[in-house]
């Protein structure tokens, strides 16, 4: 009990968006491994279930979303990737998630999206955060070190498979899936690349080159061989911006779904949940919209500095 | 050894270290050094040196202004506070703003502990070297200093500061004329009608007048400074023409400033010349080209014509404001309308109930039907002023209906506006106009989409149940509780859990025995875990309210709640468990 009142004093000032010490995140990362080393690739959930898309460091729009669809542990959720960079709170974003993940275990689940790798966070944002934040990149190391421990997907009622990017030409079975060595960067190419950098694309029946340089763009066919062949209802995924907060692909078997609003402070697009409640004859769920946070409700506007490269 | 070490010397050698922070870091144990001094070396040594020696660095000035603040017992009390003066003078006078105004503040709180003679004496020397350099920052730098010493000298040292601040208003720099604007209205407030009318007036006047708009902007404020200090007369004869001639100013700014100072001129001036002279000045800005300046003015009617009778209030505001004021209802844009909303729900009690059904009424309803959702939050959270007026049946009848349509506002912080405001309206409306208007959409919002919604109407029904009493509680909210826990879906039977751990404490134990705790039991076998460990948790806070034959269903159903498979609500049940004891 006394190492939860630690955790929960800890849960409580990132809720604020205020920063833990090196120590605590230390701790926090190693207790955070000892839980995901222990969770599947494809991590077996059951509805009543809240699937949220990329985040990506607006931390203040991450507390507008549990406004919306309730607290942790009240209600069970499950986020799809891409909890950093971009955004401005990119570290107390991840440290938030995964100290609730170390709290309630059970109650949120957390798998890994394109930009939990160490190349990717060195682009986009989430490096130089913790930099600025920490004064070293001691953080970065610890954060990155436990994205490698991230699931890889997640299957909900035996029956809808959530994963950030999509399907990979040479995987044909969620159990091709579950026998892949996840704890490592993510690769150039190959399956575990695939899943979590793949797209949907309309207009093709299999599979075509990614404008990305990473990953496939996944047709209608391909679609329908991988569920069917693995008795699935519909694949869950995020990866990709939709203006309107969701969207569905394939009629209605593939489904992007997106939670970053005014994403990069900019695009003005809405963000919305997947409140996902089970499956009899159809699938049974609802779509939440949620805006960004009022200007109001956020602490105060922290612009980064340039970074030193700049200067 | 330690005594030949010369403090000063410590300090100049840190001064020198070629890291900035070091030698900023050296000043912020400024006080040390002076310590080590002791009183009379810091006066003859260390600020002479502070004097002559500060470097270049603004940020080792700004640390030297800061710190000087707290030296008055370092120098040995207030007979020498005086000395800090010298190089604080000199740290007002150099180019960057942000060293000068801190030198001025500091010299202002050294200043203040100073006994008025010696205000007089040392300050006004200051100031008299500050206002005639000439560079424009120590001329800049002497204006703050003014309203102190003023305030603390005799006649004729005030002859001579009016003379020098009279100059300083004329200066040819536009950033000394506004230094000076900004610190003129204390002076006039320190100065008798006769003076500020024969002296301060012409100065106003002209200031009014400046070429740059920000000079006349602050010199609005010196008007009103004026209208407190002369008599009546003399402000209707000579300085309300010089502010409404302001009100027309081709600055936005200028008429901002004049909607800004009219409470302080309702404060001044008699009801007579309110009804006669100012009620035009407000109708003007309310009427103003610019939306800033019309959503000043509007923000102004809350407490316009304070001091005069209700009857004059009542006709005041019914004749001229009125049909301005539903203008700005209607205004283009949405910041005014923001403006006008917090205000017209508070002219209810002036105009009383009738007058207040038949005018502001259909105003205040059009607002609730604003396009743009500030505006609907702002008039929703000022309604109980207008509730009072107009009392329970107009509220069922006008305002509830209303309420209800926008129960469903696509926006939620509306509704959460709205449910901020059930208290209040349960208060007016009783329970039987309550049950059946309000409370049905209550258990709407407890399945409301938003999660924050449903929590907000969950932390109302405390105060709804002290409003209505046991009896209420027992028999109508508990059943319709009830009803929501047998319902099917997820969310319903949670929510459930959530109202009976707001509402414990509140329902007697009776009722939470035979009724409440059922529903607690049944929901504790639900499949959904969550479901579960917010039984276990509602169970520890029911076992301390329930009858004693019902402690052991409880302990019995927390003890199979601990053989759990899931892992939370094995944890949620131990801890209950473990309060019980």
């Amino acid at each position: 009990m006394s190492s939860y009142s630690d955790l929960d004093r800890q849960i409580d000032k990132l809720r604020r968006c205020e920063l833990i010490t090196e120590d605590q995140v230390q701790q926090l990362c190693i207790m955070a491994r000892d839980i995901l080393m222990e969770e599947g690739n494809v991590h077996s959930l059951s509805s009543p279930i809240t699937i949220c898309g990329d985040i990506h460091g607006q931390f203040y729009d991450l507390m507008e979303l549990f406004e919306i669809g309730g607290d942790v542990p009240h209600r069970q959720y499950l986020f799809l990737g891409d909890y950093v960079d971009r955004g401005f709170y990119s570290v107390e974003t991840f440290l938030l998630l995964l100290a609730l993940k170390v709290r309630f275990p059970d109650r949120i689940m957390l798998i890994r999206g394109n930009h939990e790798s160490r190349q990717i966070t060195q682009v986009y944002g989430f490096y130089d955060e913790c930099l600025r934040k920490y004064g070293s990149a001691h953080v970065w190391h610890l954060c990155t070190d436990v994205f490698d421990y991230l699931p890889l997907g997640a299957l909900i009622d035996n029956r809808v498979l959530c994963v950030h990017g999509g399907l990979s030409p040479s995987l044909h079975t969620i159990d091709g899936i579950r026998v892949i060595d996840r704890k490592v960067e993510v690769p150039h190419q190959g399956p575990m690349c695939d899943l979590l950098w793949s797209d949907p694309e309309g207009s093709l029946d299999h599979w075509g080159v990614s404008p990305r340089g990473a990953g496939f763009l996944f047709g209608s066919k391909a679609v329908d061989e991988f569920t069917s062949q693995n008795d699935i209802a519909m694949i869950c995924r995020a990866h990709q911006l939709v203006m309107e907060g969701f969207k569905w692909h394939f009629n209605k078997r593939v489904l992007t779904i997106w939670s970053a609003p005014n994403y990069c402070y900019r695009c003005g697009n809405v963000a919305s949940l997947f409140e996902f409640r089970g499956l009899d004859a159809t699938p049974r769920y609802q779509f939440k919209m949620f805006n960004e946070a009022p200007a109001e409700t956020r602490g105060n506007p922290a612009r980064p500095a340039a970074p030193d490269y700049f200067l | 050894m330690a005594e030949d070490l010369n403090p000063i010397q410590i300090l100049i050698e840190e001064l020198q270290d070629e890291d900035l922070q070091l030698r900023v870091n050296a000043i912020r144990r400024l006080s040390t050094i002076a310590l080590a001094l002791g009183e009379e070396r810091t006066r003859n040594e260390l600020l002479p040196f502070l004097k002559d020696n500060l470097q270049e660095e603004d940020e080792i000035r700004l640390a030297v202004a800061e710190e000087l603040a707290d030296f008055v017992p370092l120098v040995g009390g207030i007979k020498h506070a005086h000395t800090l003066l010298f190089p604080l003078q000199a740290m007002a006078a150099v180019d960057e703003v942000v060293v000068r105004e801190k030198a001025v503040e500091t010299m202002v709180k050294v200043a203040e502990q100073l006994p008025p003679v010696e205000i007089e004496k040392y300050l006004v020397h200051t100031i008299n070297n500050l206002a005639t350099g000439d560079f424009f920052a120590s001329r800049c730098s002497a204006c703050g200093l003014f309203p102190l010493a003023y305030r603390n000298s005799s006649g004729g040292t005030k002859a001579e500061l009016r003379a020098m601040i009279t100059k300083l208003c004329t200066d040819e720099t536009p950033m000394v004329r506004r230094a000076a604007a900004t610190h003129l209205p204390p002076v006039i407030e320190a100065s008798d009608a006769a003076t500020a009318k024969g002296e301060l007036l012409p100065v106003v006047a002209r200031q009014l007048n400046d070429d740059h708009d920000t000079v006349r902007q602050l010199a609005v404020k010196g008007a009103a400074a004026l209208v407190k200090v002369v008599s009546t007369d003399d402000a209707v004869a000579q300085v309300i023409p010089l502010i409404n001639d302001a009100s027309k100013d081709p600055s936005w700014k200028v008429r901002k400033a004049v909607a800004d100072i009219i409470p302080d001129l309702q404060q001044s001036l008699p009801p007579a010349v309110i009804k006669t002279d100012i009620v035009f000045t407000l109708l003007r800005v309310m009427k103003d080209q610019e939306a800033d300046v019309r959503s000043c003015a509007a923000g102004k009617l809350a407490t316009f014509g304070e001091k005069l009778t209700p009857a004059e209030r009542e006709t005041l505001i019914m004749t001229n404001l009125l049909p301005q004021v539903s203008e700005l209802c209607s205004d283009s844009n949405q910041y005014v309308r923001m403006a006008v909303a917090t205000v017209l729900p508070t002219l209810g009690p002036v105009l009383g109930k009738a007058k207040t059904l038949e005018q502001i009424v259909p105003l205040f309803i059009k607002l609730l039907r604003d396009e743009f959702s500030d505006v609907r939050l702002n008039v929703i959270s000022k309604m109980e002023a207008l509730q009072k007026t107009i009392g329970a049946d107009q509220v069922a009848n006008v305002i509830v209906p209303e309420l209800v349509a926008m129960s469903e506002d696509p926006q939620w912080r509306v509704r959460l506006a709205i449910i901020e405001q059930l208290p209040s309206f349960a208060r007016i409306l009783g329970s039987s106009k309550f049950d059946s208007r309000l409370l049905p959409v209550c258990m709407r919002w407890l399945m409301d989409s938003v999660y924050a919604v449903r929590v907000a109407v969950i932390a109302q029904f405390p105060a709804l149940i002290d409003v209505f009493g046991a009896s209420w509680t027992k028999s109508t909210l508990i059943p319709q509780i009830v009803t929501l826990g047998s319902e099917n879906a997820y969310l319903a039977r949670l929510t459930t859990l959530f109202v009976i751990n707001a509402i414990a404490e509140k329902v007697a134990p009776e009722v939470l025995t035979k009724h409440v705790l059922p529903v607690v039991t049944k929901l504790a076998k639900d499949k959904v875990p969550n479901v579960r460990f917010n039984c276990a948790r509602t169970l520890g806070v029911l076992a301390k309210r329930v009858k004693r034959w019902a402690s052991p269903t409880v302990k019995s159903c927390l003890d199979s709640l601990k053989g759990d498979e899931d892992e939370d609500v094995k944890l949620f049940a131990k801890e209950s468990l473990a309060s019980l004891s």
